[in-house]
């Protein structure tokens, strides 16, 4: 008895070896969506820039709330395909505890312009003409999010990407609103 | 025919790779594109011809005389993705690009071009621009991230390998995989 015991653990344990389970998320946390990863909770770096209206506007003003923060840049074609998404999600999060902000990397104005106008026209964006903020936030690549809390920490990060309005995402999204 | 070459520490290491992670390789010669791939990793490597440069950069305003610098060089293209490791480590210090007589060949980074940026009075919005589409130096590449971009290499007129390595792991220790591409070229227009 105890032999079978013993050899039907060693089974299991086998099986289990060769078959790890993956939850879905990349840092353990089984919650969190394909691409999205905790970072430390380390304060997020300054940020104030002008958006295309010439306001300018300073990230810390959304204390209290979640901040979807997002660099991008017209010439990278994940952000192409990750703009319709994010303003998709815009107006469903409108005066919410979540505030979308997007950063544009080092274009002029004019090419921001054209780019929000043809691919997301509903949305505004800071402008880092310089590349020189973007630098001091050290995203992995563009596109790159980032999700302050309402202390003003860094949280999470997703990975490129990401189909911001569908299933998994958006429930991720709903789900920061609903912890506070 | 391109080959691919998994090198690690003993033959019964490679091996046992061998068994475990079948390595599926191919060449685009149409776009001189090499796809390295098994169950773990994916690796895309190829070259840019200078007009493709010239014609991307010319499009974002960089001027005339960073044109005419980057024309100069050869422009590797990269992708990799990290399918299954906690943790897979781009340092691009680990990547050895060498003639077939095994002659090293040069590889700019990012101190290289801020100088050549001086020289030609490149903008810091365009720095800035052209940076984004380098691959990074290092980069800890997370379990279903990939990262993408340019490595610049002195230009060479015959075919040329890289040997590209990368650490596993969080704390870089795991096994080393090392991925050699032979035949890449300077992609001439």
């Amino acid at each position: 008895m105890q032999f079978k015991l013993n050899r039907r653990a060693f089974i299991i344990s086998i099986f289990l070896a060769l078959h790890p389970f993956h939850a879905g998320a990349d840092d353990g946390a089984q919650t969190l969506p394909r691409g999205i990863i905790t970072v430390d909770g380390q304060e997020a770096p300054p940020l104030v820039l002008n958006d295309i209206n010439g306001d300018s506007v300073d990230l810390s003003q959304f204390r209290g709330k979640w901040v979807f923060a997002h660099f991008w840049a017209s010439w990278c074609g994940p952000c192409r395909r990750e703009m319709p998404t994010i303003q998709a999600i815009d107006s469903e999060f409108k005066g919410s505890g979540l505030v979308i902000v997007l950063i544009n990397t080092a274009e002029d104005e004019d090419t921001v312009f054209d780019f929000l106008g043809t691919v997301a026209p509903d949305m505004n964006t800071l402008l880092d003409s310089d590349g020189l903020a973007t630098e001091k936030w050290q995203p992995r690549g563009l596109p790159s999010t980032y999700f302050v809390d309402p202390e003003g920490k860094l949280r999470y990060i997703a990975l490129g990407g990401r189909p911001w309005d569908k299933g998994e995402y958006l429930g991720f999204l709903k789900g920061l609103i609903k912890k506070e | 025919m391109h080959k691919a070459k998994l090198v690690n520490s003993s033959a019964a290491w490679v091996l046992a790779m061998l068994i475990s992670h079948p390595v599926a390789y191919s060449a685009d010669s149409k776009t001189d594109s090499h796809r390295i791939e098994d169950k773990d990793i994916t690796i895309v490597i190829g070259s840019r011809t200078p007009d493709q440069l010239a014609a991307f950069y010319s499009g974002r305003g960089f001027n005339q005389a960073s044109i005419a610098a980057i024309k100069k060089t050869c422009f590797v293209f990269g992708m990799v993705d990290n399918k299954t490791y906690d943790t897979l480590w781009l340092s691009l210090d680990d990547w050895k690009f060498h003639t077939v007589d095994g002659w090293p060949l040069r590889r700019y980074k990012r101190d290289d071009w801020k100088k050549i940026w001086q020289q030609t009075g490149l903008s810091q919005a365009h720095q800035s621009t052209f940076g984004w589409t380098q691959l990074p130096e290092n980069r800890d590449l997370r379990m279903h991230e990939h990262v993408g971009g340019n490595v610049a290499v002195e230009w060479n007129d015959a075919p040329f390998t890289l040997e590209a390595t990368f650490r596993t792991g969080a704390d870089k220790s795991g096994e080393p995989r090392t991925i050699t591409v032979e035949n890449l070229t300077c992609n001439s227009n």
